[in-house]
């Protein structure tokens, strides 16, 4: 590990960078770890022309330097490699700005903090300033909504809208879950997604791109785990968002995910080999894909009886368009015709709201 | 006369089995492995440091998916009593899921797996298919059910929807390969495999299509093909081990001894039970090398029936028949070889009619079905009821083979009915047909049955019938001929006593 002692990035406590935000502690992720956390520090700020919150990423330049060096990466390469993303996430900033995006955090401010640093001398510390949230989904789950299913589709409504956004500015989000899912006043029609550290962009090569396997397998789409990567930019990218989608939709019922509900149903020498090694699965994707789709039908079977029957048929239809493992076919089928966008999720935008509105709204009763 | 299997032909048509035993048999393993490991970016770490600060249902469920998915056990484990712990604050699924990982986990510590197809089962797959309709698989398995259940039309309706959901699974078009022949449309069959693309490059199904052809008197479209891929090396000889079979049974039938037997000891080197049974079968027609050892594999009931059969040992026999039955209930060899063994060797008529019954819902109108039901219900003097179930069936319209065995049954009822003369001409009739057609098997077995009746009428002929019976059947040396005629001297064998096991003894694999 690198000694944080030598290392700017984690001492910026009381600092004011960019004679704007006043850093007034250190952020505790609570042991999350996303991409962004892994290299960066985080830091609670305060706008010192307005009072308000904000949190701010400082890339952690020495700590970065040190992990690449130890794999073996040159510092050359290394240092590109840390340019590149942290330039990447602010053009995903800029490009969130310009399509207005409401439901995905907003960038305050990014730049320079000049700095020491062992190796290289002076140079600039990239950081990022995001809007700050008070709470995420994870824990007002823990805090007591989640029987509130009424509050659960507001939600994933919510979070259906920040990713028709985001695709609607030709970013895939790649690591949608219950963590980065925000919550601003605990209101709930401030929700917003959060951490595009594993985001791609359409147009804008970067190198998540190559990741096989955008997130974690809890929330990886099974065709991820089988090793299968589809051709087509969209039915790699936005479909995996959808999939992540439909499992939020899944794990905020029943508290596990998709993933893990699908290989239950799935015989242990099918599971993939990325998980289970050499007793697994490691052929074609196409020929496990009935027995995940099996699975899948299983699994909504499996939750028909735990779902209140006001929303049940809706629910689970919008769960298996989600959650369908072939890539091609997810989404929602008045979509496959071949004039609109496969993987919008304006119907699903629909449908959650629709839920909503029969668990507690005007359709109710 | 009751039909056993032995005289019958075998061809390697592949299993249908549910798909869980299908995939623990390896059905679904890959022929060629392909190099696509991914890395996996664990998300345990920071999820357990979480878990350490603070607990919540939750934090468990997320813990539950990811350790068992990531394979740390004791993780999951610990996760899954922490929700059963908290009750109802738990959704009742998630429960269920917590327990189902505290129980597979210690099942798994026991070496214990498999679920079979039941009707509580078929009732959640119907539930699903409503939920989720493009499930290849779950139509699958509702094809199954119906074909068990004798509901044909609903069993062909359901196939068609699971091969045009997924035309190029291999576990799909060979189960569907198999519904079609069991349906009497080989052809239809032979099609799927065909319009697939795939049987060129499987073996699995490239035997599958052999042997079909073969059912259907056809030369098989993808001989080429099927030969280069059986001397490929880029498969494992597992997966060659039905395609050599198959290719060893057509070489078998067209007199090439020598070519069948290299093709079929090709397929002993790591058969499935398929192409061990297709061995076991071959094994009185074609010189070869069987390892009683491998009678020990799973799932290999028809290998340990036919196996247990040339011991001569049985009553092990009707225990494997009766679970090779379980395996394939619609399959109409394991209730012939059941009610065969409990007619002739132990005159336990009650339970080979109740087996022939069921085996009828899903075979209807099968003649050796009813034949052997004919026999069962004659023996035991209910002539009126045997009657009834052949009185749909025209003897001349069908094929000599089946011919001889109902007019040997005929002659029986007859028998029974005091007609003594009139069941003698119809035992003669038997045996004057299977000569005619070159079947002597048939005709001896005809005149052992003959022979028997004479024996049990106590008539005047008895010696003469049995004399003749015996030196015509001295010419055939199985254990069908050997058991007929040592319950013709000796009358039913006594039931229960243990059987001698010697080294070679085959054993019944525990399911």
């Amino acid at each position: 590990m690198a000694d944080d002692s030598a290392n700017p990035a984690e001492e910026l406590i009381g600092q004011t960078i960019n004679s704007r935000w006043k850093i007034t502690e250190r952020k505790n992720l609570d042991g999350k770890d996303t991409t962004g956390g892994f290299f960066s520090v985080p830091y609670v700020v305060t706008d010192t022309t307005t009072g308000d919150v904000a949190f701010m990423k400082v890339v952690n330049l020495a700590k970065a330097l040190l992990i690449y060096q130890q794999q073996g990466v040159s510092t050359a390469e290394a240092l590109n490699r840390i340019t590149d993303n942290h330039l990447f996430e602010v053009d995903l900033a800029e490009a969130c700005k310009l399509y207005k995006l409401k439901k995905v955090v907003r960038v305050l401010d990014h730049g320079d903090i000049p700095a020491e640093i062992p190796l290289l001398g002076r140079v600039g510390i990239p950081y990022i300033v995001f809007e700050r949230a008070d709470c995420d989904a994870h824990s007002l789950l823990d805090g007591g909504k989640r029987t509130d299913f009424g509050w659960h589709m507001a939600t994933l409504h919510q979070v259906a809208v920040g990713i028709q956004e985001l695709h609607r500015a030709k970013i895939a989000h790649q690591d949608v879950k219950r963590s980065n899912v925000v919550f601003f006043d605990e209101q709930r029609d401030s929700v917003k997604l959060i951490d595009l550290g594993r985001a791609v962009k359409r147009d804008r090569p970067s190198r998540n791109d190559q990741r096989l396997v955008p997130c974690q397998p809890i929330n990886a789409p099974p065709e991820c785990l089988y090793g299968f990567a589809p051709a087509d930019w969209a039915e790699k990218h936005f479909a995996a968002d959808v999939y992540m989608l439909g499992s939020l939709a899944y794990s905020m019922f029943f508290d596990v995910s998709m993933t893990f509900a699908l290989l239950r149903e799935v015989p242990p020498t099918l599971h993939p080999a990325s998980l289970v090694g050499d007793s697994g699965f490691a052929g074609p994707y196409r020929d496990v894909l009935p027995v995940l789709q099996s699975a899948l039908a299983q699994v909504l079977a499996a939750a028909e009886q735990h779902i209140d029957k006001r929303i049940r048929e809706i629910y689970l239809s919008t769960l298996g368009f989600l959650c369908d493992p072939d890539p091609v076919r997810r989404g929602h089928p008045k979509n496959k015709t071949g004039f609109t966008d496969p993987y919008s999720c304006e119907r699903f935008i629909s449908a959650f709201r629709r839920m909503q509105l029969l668990m507690e709204g005007p359709l109710a009763a | 006369m009751s039909v056993a299997i032995e005289g019958l032909p075998r061809r390697v048509i592949p299993r249908w089995r549910d798909f869980r035993t299908a995939a623990e048999l390896g059905e679904f393993s890959v022929a060629a492995r392909v190099e696509n490991r991914v890395e996996v970016p664990s998300g345990l770490d920071s999820l357990l440091r979480l878990w350490q600060s603070q607990r919540s249902e939750v934090l468990a469920g997320e813990l539950l998916s990811a350790s068992w998915l990531e394979g740390a056990w004791d993780t999951a484990r610990e996760a899954a009593k922490y929700l059963l712990r908290r009750g109802s604050a738990a959704q009742e699924l998630t429960r269920n899921f917590a327990r189902s990982v505290i129980e597979d986990l210690s099942a798994a510590q026991k070496g214990q797996s498999a679920t079979r197809l039941d009707r509580a089962a078929v009732q959640n797959i119907r539930a699903a298919l409503r939920l989720y309709p493009r499930d290849a698989i779950g139509w699958c398995e509702l094809a199954r059910y119906y074909t068990i259940v004798g509901k044909l039309k609903r069993a062909r309706r359901a196939m068609c929807t699971a091969v045009a959901l997924a035309p190029d699974n291999r576990f799909i078009l060979r189960s569907a390969s198999r519904c079609f022949v069991h349906l009497g449309e080989p052809d239809m069959a032979l099609n799927i495999l065909r319009r697939s693309g795939i049987a060129k490059s499987d073996p699995w199904l490239a035997a599958a299509h052999v042997s079909i052809a073969q059912i259907m008197g056809k030369a098989t479209r993808l001989y080429r093909q099927a030969r280069e891929l059986s001397k490929s090396e880029s498969f494992a000889p597992f997966h060659l081990a039905e395609l050599n079979a198959a290719l060893g049974t057509m070489e078998m039938s067209a007199g090439n001894e020598k070519g069948a037997r290299k093709m079929l000891q090709a397929a002993l080197t790591d058969p499935t039970e398929n192409a061990l049974a297709q061995a076991w079968w071959a094994q009185s027609r074609v010189r070869i090398q069987l390892k009683p050892t491998q009678l020990r594999a799973p799932h290999t009931f028809e290998a340990n029936t036919r196996a247990l059969v040339v011991a001569e040992k049985w009553e092990s026999a009707l225990h494997a028949a009766a679970e090779w039955f379980r395996d394939e209930p619609f399959s109409t060899n394991p209730a012939l070889q059941q009610s065969f063994i409990l007619s002739v060797a132990f005159e336990q008529h009650e339970q080979a009619i109740d087996i022939l019954k069921l085996a009828l819902r899903s075979n209807p109108g099968d003649l050796l079905l009813l034949n052997n039901l004919a026999f069962a219900l004659g023996d035991l003097g209910r002539t009126y009821e045997a009657r009834e179930i052949l009185a749909h069936v025209n003897v001349e319209d069908t094929p000599a083979d089946r011919a001889v065995a109902l007019i040997a049954t005929e002659g029986l009822l007859r028998f029974r009915e005091r007609d003594i003369n009139s069941g003698r001409e119809f035992y003669a009739r038997a045996i004057r047909l299977a000569k005619d057609h070159q079947q002597d098997r048939q005709a001896a077995l005809a005149a052992l049955y003959l022979a028997k009746e004479e024996k049990r009428a106590n008539s005047d002929m008895k010696d003469l019938a049995i004399s003749e019976a015996e030196k015509a059947a001295s010419r055939f040396d199985d254990s069908t001929f050997r058991l007929v005629m040592r319950t013709l001297r000796e009358g039913p064998l006594p039931k229960s006593q243990p059987e001698a096991r010697d080294q070679d003894t085959p054993l019944i694999a525990a399911p």
